[in-house]
């Protein structure tokens, strides 16, 4: 990228010096033991900063060679725990570059503790997760069991379920991405603790140790703002029940103060998963797993596949979380959380059906709507907004009733959504303004009678005659398999193909295949006629041709294809940039 | 020996029914990456020139930029899901000062001339202090995003004439990306488990036992066992064979990929950071090469470039590791192995693009002094100041001789 002769420079360093040479190429957990619980730079300690003051701290650290990866990555939980909990505990940490790499290592972890086990006789339960889990499945060979009901990880189909002695993990979430619904963790810790114990009580003692537990992942990513309003206080669990408390390292473990009834579980080994780029607002890349002892201890060693985040990265996310602090995130959160508790009530009020309403936990900031035909994400598309689409809500069938519909739309709210756009108004009252007007529109509308006629409610047909997106639509096809999901998973595979394929220097891609085919074709058909029109000539025949020529289907024949060769022409000049062809020397 | 040939290589079209295909898949989204009307622009010599050595003034590198965020604007949803987080506006300014910081405390640009060094630093303040330009998510598909890393990628596709690429953290990742489609690729038809052939050289040397070590490891982590041959060695023992891989610079390469083209078997290949190195220490002026068409894919390791870089012959390859859920309830994937690159990396790939319109897009000498250069071909102008940005942001130890990283 920097010039031939400049790069010939750059290459000839030495190579020696790559990160993922010896140790640094390997994955080297970061121990943080109870007396580290406040890891706050000392500096930092004190009230809030201005900028000048953690940009001069963060300079000093980039300066200091004798801050290094162990020493940041323990600022971040200590950062962290203010909202993830397990203050005062033991624990393990890696950063990685993403959710769900952060993910991947879980799972890794996971399957190093039966190490001597295929993965693909080892079974993870689970509810309705991110995708991050199927793509795991997928790399990782293990079997996946999804429980869930409403979205959320049935309780009762996992005691059933986890009995069996494959079962090596159970993926519990925070927040789901696709609804905004919280697994029940008090719950599913209990029962996965449960289950820990007969697994140790059914060997003899001097063998316990040795029982392959199983281990809760729990997936905080997208939770930062839940985690915030539901920290496991009895005034939270009051308030939310049983998803007042979704801190995790807080319930277990012999310092823990525990929930429910029961004693604080003691065998269960944690993972827990927490993204700063996501609701903490740092620079993209810094997602961090966190374990209880001796769980991502197993990774240790083992090679690097995906790039940890750098010393500057994790100290200008560090700056970044600095500079807001902890009361200041609480604030912030805390206006969103209330300025979407008030939008949910006011899409309930304007009779949308909220997907699984009943299992979003206080501070969710996903709101899902189930949107019949998929009309109203159409019309809320032109006015501006985009959506997340969602298909396939109800696997059990569309239940009945005005307004439910397999298909829907999703947001994934930020405090960006809170920016003013226009005097006194912020981009969520503009949306909710508009979502209203919308709403408004379609009260008491109902299926023209002859789409109810012609099709079924969310099939393609109908969607397209009703005017909605046809994407969710095409994205059920994912559902099952065959040319469907062929074609679903094709369009979806071109979109971003299309973002690596959009290359013009020195390319020798067409710029336009389909008009390139359409000119071809055309000059077929012209020649074609040409070839004809010559041919009876040559025969003598010219009053025949010229018959011929003036048959209707020789017309149909040539006129099209002359449009097409001149439409191909115009468009090929019009193709929007140069495709630079440097000559091969 | 991979044979190169002078001058610049071009990323080669593909035949027209699969273009005409792929364009055909592309349509129901193809306005999500289209402009808003307005021109970007282009300086003139992108027309004729590839990847020159010419750089590109401060201002001609202003003027794209700004014609890229004014041809994308009025794009940018009201309200969308996720993406942006916006917590503070601040955090632009903090790391935008920072990441100067390290660039300017890097030795990297101590080692440049101070004109340059005054030309790189404007370079930099025009990509790191623009919100719109630095940290970018390119999972929320835009116009930016696709100007950038399309041709970011083809300056690899490039120089070893493959038509599609990828990207990745680093080089295990892309590694793993590819070996991963070949596993599932096998196992609908061989079964499992599936083994990697890697055709050893006669004589190993120490690079290739390194290299070696890294594709067992990323094989074993996908359930995949490797399986070294000698190179005279006969492959009808193993019947499960997903992929076949020799060393870049090996002798083994060119009748490995002859014997796997005749057998139908697709052909891998990992090029170290220290081949790709190799590469530019031996060849002073452009070179491309052309493998052999039994390669189907080629991995590059990070180090010397920033990120892990993937390159395929075909599509299906690159295709199989896009993962699709089949039992989600809404429509996302990514085409590396996490779901956000790097923040470094999408500054990265601004500011490569950067050094790609540096290098490409300036017909007329840039106006800071250059240095000469003795190459092969003669005594050649060099503007060393179209390089300092990459290489100031990029890999911290990797691009430049560095004492190792204190994290």
């Amino acid at each position: 990228m920097l010039g031939w002769s400049a790069f010939s420079r750059l290459a000839s360093a030495p190579a020696g010096d790559l990160s993922y040479v010896g140790e640094a190429g390997t994955l080297q957990p970061t121990l943080v033991s109870p007396e580290d619980t406040d890891e706050t730079p000392t500096m930092l300690k004190t009230k809030v900063q201005s900028a000048e003051a953690i940009l001069r701290w963060a300079t000093a650290c980039l300066a200091d060679h004798r801050v290094g990866r162990a020493q940041l990555e323990r600022w971040l939980l200590g950062f962290q725990r203010h909202f993830l909990g397990g203050e005062g505990r033991r624990l393990e940490l890696l950063t990685s570059g993403g959710g769900t790499r952060s993910i991947n290592l879980a799972f890794e972890a996971v399957l190093a503790s039966r190490a001597a086990e295929p993965p693909s006789e080892l079974r993870v339960l689970t509810g309705n997760p991110h995708l991050a889990v199927e793509r795991a499945a997928r790399r990782f060979g293990f079997q996946l069991t999804r429980l869930d009901v409403d979205g959320s990880l049935c309780p009762r189909r996992l005691a059933e379920a986890i009995r069996d002695p494959a079962v090596v993990a159970v993926y519990a979430q925070s927040l789901s991405y696709t609804d905004g619904t919280c697994d029940d963790l008090v719950r599913i810790l209990e029962i996965v603790e449960i289950e820990n114990c007969r697994r140790v009580q059914a060997v003899p003692a001097r063998e316990a140790e040795r029982v392959p537990l199983i281990h809760l992942i729990n997936d905080s990513c997208l939770a930062f703002c839940a985690l915030v309003h539901n920290d496991g206080t009895p005034e939270s669990v009051r308030r939310g029940g049983r998803r007042g408390g979704l801190r995790v390292l807080d319930m277990c473990g012999a310092s823990g103060p525990g929930f429910g009834d029961s004693a604080p579980p003691q065998l269960t080994p944690l993972l827990v998963t927490l993204d700063a780029h996501k609701h903490l607002g740092t620079d993209k890349g810094v997602s961090s797993v966190i374990g209880t002892p001796g769980t991502l201890e197993r990774l240790r060693g083992r090679r690097k596949v995906g790039a940890q985040p750098s010393k500057g990265v994790l100290i200008r996310a560090l700056a970044d979380m600095y500079l807001v602090g902890v009361e200041g995130y609480r604030a912030l959160y805390g206006q969103l959380a209330e300025r979407l508790e008030r939008a949910a009530t006011d899409l309930a009020s304007a009779g949308l059906t909220i997907v699984n309403a009943h299992n979003r936990p206080k501070g969710s900031t996903v709101l899902a709507c189930e949107d019949p035909d998929a009309v109203m994400t159409k019309k809320l598309k032109k006015r501006g907004h985009a959506f997340a689409h969602l298909f396939h809500l109800h696997p059990s069938g569309r239940p009945e009733g005005e307004g439910r519909s397999q298909l829907g739309w999703s947001l994934s709210f930020t405090p960006y959504s809170l920016r003013e756009v226009a005097p006194g108004r912020t981009a969520l009252d503009v949306f909710l303004n508009d979502l209203a007007e919308v709403c408004e529109h379609r009260r008491g509308s109902r299926r023209p009678w002859l789409v109810r006629l012609l099709s079924a409610p969310d099939s393609l047909l109908s969607v397209l005659l009703c005017g909605g997106v046809p994407e969710p639509c095409i994205f059920t096809w994912l559902w099952t398999p065959g040319w469907g999901r062929w074609v679903s998973t094709t369009i979806m595979r071109r979109l971003y193909g299309q973002i690596l394929d959009a290359g013009v220097i020195a390319s020798s891609r067409r710029a336009d295949s389909l008009a390139t085919l359409a000119r071809l074709i055309s000059l077929v058909f012209i020649v074609a006629f040409l070839l004809f029109f010559l041919l009876a000539l040559l025969l003598g025949r010219l009053h025949l041709s010229l018959e011929a020529a003036a048959q209707p289907h020789a017309l149909v024949l040539a006129l099209p294809a002359l449009g097409a060769f001149l439409f191909s022409s115009s468009s090929r000049r019009a193709s929007r940039s140069p495709a630079p062809v440097p000559p091969a020397r | 020996m991979v044979a190169f040939l002078d001058g610049g290589g071009s990323v080669p079209d593909i035949p027209l029914l699969d273009a005409v295909v792929k364009q055909l898949f592309e349509m129901p989204t193809q306005k999500m990456l289209k402009s808003n009307g307005l021109p970007v622009v282009w300086p003139e010599a992108l027309k004729t020139g590839g990847f020159s050595l010419n750089g590109v003034s401060t201002q001609e590198l202003r003027d794209f930029f700004t014609s890229l965020l004014a041809a994308s604007r009025g794009t940018e949803p009201i309200i969308e899901s996720g993406n942006k987080y916006g917590v503070s506006d601040a955090f632009h300014h903090i790391n935008g000062v920072l990441l100067m910081q390290e660039c300017k405390a890097s030795p990297r640009f101590q080692m440049l001339l101070q004109a340059d060094k005054v030309r790189a630093e404007e370079f930099l303040e025009a990509v790191l202090f623009n919100a719109d330009l630095r940290n970018r998510n390119p999972l929320h598909p835009s116009f930016i995003d696709s100007v950038v890393i399309g041709n970011l990628l083809n300056f690899p596709a490039h120089i070893f004439g493959f038509p599609f690429a990828s990207y990745a953290t680093d080089g295990n990742e892309s590694l793993s990306l590819c070996l991963y489609s070949y596993r599932e690729q096998a196992a609908a038809t061989r079964g499992a488990p599936i083994v990697v052939l890697y055709v050893k050289e006669q004589e190993r040397s120490t690079a290739e036992s390194l290299i070696v070590a890294q594709v067992r490891a990323v094989a074993a982590r996908l359930n995949m066992s490797l399986v070294e041959v000698e190179a005279e060695e006969s492959w009808d023992a193993h019947s499960r064979v997903a992929v076949v891989m020799a060393a870049f610079s090996g002798t083994a390469l060119a009748s490995a990929a002859s014997r796997a083209f005749e057998r139908g078997m697709p052909m891998h290949v990992h090029v170290s950071d220290t081949e790709w190195r190799h590469l530019f220490t031996t060849h002073t002026t452009p070179v491309h090469c052309e493998l052999h068409s039994g390669v189907r894919s080629l991995t590059i390791e990070h180090g010397l470039l920033s990120s892990g870089y993937s390159l395929y012959r075909d599509l299906k390859t690159r295709d199989e590791h896009f993962d699709v859920g089949h039992q989600w309830q809404t429509a996302y994937m990514s085409f590396n192995e996490g779901d956000v690159p790097r923040p470094r990396h999408t500054q990265i790939r601004v500011l490569a693009a950067v050094q790609l319109l540096s290098l490409t897009l300036s017909p007329s000498p840039c106006h800071v002094p250059c240095r000469c250069v003795q190459g092969a071909l003669g005594r050649q102008r060099l503007c060393s100041s179209t390089f300092a940005t990459s290489c100031l942001v990029g890999q911290p130890s990797a691009a430049w001789h560095l004492p190792p990283p204190a994290i």
